[in-house]
């Protein structure tokens, strides 16, 4: 695995988008164009994304509603 | 049973009815029903408001900004609650900072903002209108957040419009096959099926959300987007916390849940990765359909 892939896969599964196995099996299918943006987007990051699980995230630092209604 | 500690919610989400401008591909309301709290709904949520101690309270939808007097019948009725009120909105009035500043303080006492922000808002929201209802936060000392969600992961390449504004919370959510979204297929895609959800317990199990003509519930999800089952609902928080369902989820994994009403996971399907994905799929299941007729009121 590349550096550039260890980071889209550390970001997807802080995130919570996927579990490391699934972020790892995704990652695998990307293009490299996709590979690169997805890893401009996990360093820009930087943890300002918090997973939503709920209406309110489970680190409870902000209100947020997920899977309410409107699908976000 | 690996029982939870029961602990009471400091956070309460109200749904105040399912009207909205947008007409999104993803919306877990479908077809709205033109619902809004009654009369009733609105006194008795402002008697909780007072009675329970509640942290944080966040309004949902539908639009909550098409909800305006409604939200500050509840929040004038609460006399003595003094905590952070938030609302969801999809943006759609910031067509100038200070047209978004207008609605905002609208609000009594409003504390927090989070745009719904995704390819399918994007069809309705023009970005400046995202920039000036940013903007109309900062300058009113309000919370702005972001909360977007995603079919694949590649939809958070739509994030680098924001990194303009600078440090903006983002939420993701994965996109529940819930009313539009599951007519249209649009829920979220995994590449496999992630064991690990059954060692896992409900997520939403400790938050506490009122659901529009329904009552007090801990799902807002698959489970009761379309059910009127009394196992789910209760007239009072006391009430919810008391229900054989909350202590069921409380107490049970995905993987004992399933095993408890006779659930085959055999098929291993991806999208069961999804806890509420994997919930309804059990609670389907004629061992579940069972309990749920044991524990109906």
């Amino acid at each position: 695995m590349t550096n550039k892939e260890k980071i889209v896969v550390a970001f997807l599964v802080s995130a919570g988008v996927f579990s490391a196995s699934q972020a790892a099996q995704y990652v695998s299918t990307l293009s490299n164009v996709n590979k690169k943006a997805l890893a401009t987007v996990a360093r820009k990051a930087d943890g300002k994304m918090l997973l939503c699980s709920g209406v309110w995230d489970e680190k409870n630092q902000t209100p947020v509603n997920v899977n309410t209604p409107e699908n976000g | 049973m690996n029982n939870d500690k029961v602990k009471r919610s400091r956070q309460i989400a109200i749904e105040v009815g399912d009207r909205c401008n947008f007409k999104c591909a993803h919306c877990g309301d479908g077809i709205s029903r033109n619902s809004c709290l009654s009369s009733r709904e609105l006194r008795f949520l402002s008697e909780v408001l007072r009675q329970e101690n509640f942290k944080d309270i966040l309004f949902v939808g539908g639009e909550t900004t098409l909800y305006v007097p409604e939200i500050n019948q509840i929040l004038s009725g609460a006399r003595g609650f003094s905590g952070c009120v938030a609302i969801t909105t999809n943006g759609y009035f910031a067509t100038s900072v200070a047209a978004a500043k207008k609605v905002l303080s609208s609000f009594l006492n409003l504390d927090s903002v989070q745009l719904s922000f995704d390819k399918f808002h994007c069809k309705f929201l023009p970005f400046p209108h995202v920039k000036n209802l940013w903007k109309a936060c900062l300058d009113l000392g309000l919370n702005f957040s972001v909360l977007t969600a995603i079919q694949d992961p590649l939809d958070l390449l739509l994030l680098e419009k924001l990194w303009v504004l600078g440090g903006v919370k983002v939420g993701v959510s994965k996109i529940l096959p819930l009313g539009n979204a599951k007519t249209n297929k649009l829920g979220m895609k995994y590449p496999s099926f992630d064991r690990g959800i059954l060692t896992r317990k409900c997520p939403s199990r400790s938050n506490l959300v009122y659901l529009c003509s329904k009552g007090f519930t801990s799902c807002c999800s698959i489970l009761t987007r379309n059910s009127r089952c009394g196992v789910f609902f209760s007239d009072t928080v006391g009430g919810f916390y008391a229900k054989p369902f909350h202590r069921l989820i409380s107490g049970h994994t995905f993987g004992s849940l399933a095993k408890l009403f006779g659930a085959d996971l055999g098929g291993e399907l991806p999208e069961w990765s999804n806890p509420c994905v994997i919930c309804s799929y059990i609670f389907s299941q004629p061992g579940a359909k069972k309990w749920l007729e044991e524990n109906s009121d």
